[in-house]
């Protein structure tokens, strides 16, 4: 991990005996955050479509997963069983970022794939670990949005109303869940250096960190920290939040 | 199960070593228990109030 000024690196276990579970875990920010949780001590699977570079910790599993598909949800959970009963953490990171069009430019292709992994993931990964976190009557969900399911830019229409979809889901799934003391949180990422962005071009990269505060983009590690309390049990009365780690953006 | 929550997290992971942290309405209640844990983690912790409730 690229410990930076003011972010810790040292071993506190504050997951410790923790499982759990990160999708889009081969890049970005659930690369981070697989090994943050790693680090403070969680048993971690980091599923993604494809394998990334090696992972610095023996405690992560990686798992090959489409998280729109539910017959890859259900073979992953078949794999996590295998070694554990179940998830304590689920973060449903893994996102697109589809054509980035409007709606008169876009095509249904791609806005259906959009949807698929940002929208629908999220549903197919909640219903793939309530069960079992229902069961134990803990768990904490966090799913990945973005500022763009807050506030709307002319661009990227199906990458916004995915990630709005999100925030709303979230809000549902904690009312629905709380009672069996699930907590489900939304997290809310501006402007982040990640393979995405870097995707991106580089113009409306610049527009975005000329409108946050803060004058930058995000490490992957300052939002994986953001996760960490979320996952955490210093966090055992939050739910049903949003947290915007935006560098001020929507302030 | 509250119980094990808060001893979970009594573990003082040191995460606010060689910071200065001033909180009102310290002396009891809400602001008793943020300077404890602020403390806890290893910062400097001014305490304030408009009444001396006594510390602890």
């Amino acid at each position: 991990m690229n410990a930076s000024p003011g972010v810790r690196s040292n071993l506190s276990g504050r997951l410790s005996g923790k499982i759990a579970l990160i999708t889009g875990g081969g890049r970005g920010i659930g690369r981070a955050t697989a090994e943050l949780f790693a680090q403070e001590g969680a048993a971690v699977f980091a599923a993604d479509l494809e394998h990334g570079d090696p992972y610095t910790s023996s405690a992560i599993h990686f798992l090959v997963l489409d998280v729109g598909s539910e017959s890859n949800w259900i073979s992953a959970m078949d794999e996590v069983s295998a070694l554990y009963g179940g998830v304590d953490v689920l973060v449903n990171n893994a996102g697109i970022a589809g054509s980035q069009k409007a709606i008169l430019d876009e095509d249904l292709d791609s806005w259906d794939r959009v949807v698929s992994v940002n929208q629908t993931g999220v549903f197919l990964g909640m219903r793939a670990v309530l069960p079992t976190m229902r069961a134990n009557k803990r768990g904490s969900i966090i799913n990945i949005s973005s500022i763009w399911g807050i506030g709307a830019v002319p661009i990227a229409a199906a990458y916004q109303a995915s990630k709005a979809a999100v925030r709303h889901i979230t809000k549902h799934a904690a009312i629905a869940y709380g009672p069996d003391n699930v907590r489900v949180n939304s997290v809310h990422p501006g402007i982040v250096d990640t393979p995405l962005v870097q995707a991106q071009s580089g113009e409306s990269n610049a527009q975005v960190v000329a409108r946050t505060p803060l004058g930058r983009m995000a490490r992957p590690s300052e939002i994986a920290h953001a996760l960490l309390f979320l996952a955490s049990d210093e966090s055992s009365f939050v739910t049903g939040a949003e947290l915007y780690v935006d560098g001020g953006y929507l302030a | 199960m509250v119980n094990q929550q808060v001893d979970t997290v009594d573990i003082s992971t040191q995460r606010l070593l060689g910071e200065v942290a001033l909180i009102t309405g310290a002396s009891g209640g809400q602001g008793f228990a943020e300077a404890q844990v602020v403390a806890r983690e290893g910062a400097r912790v001014v305490l304030t109030d408009v009444v001396d409730g006594g510390i602890g």
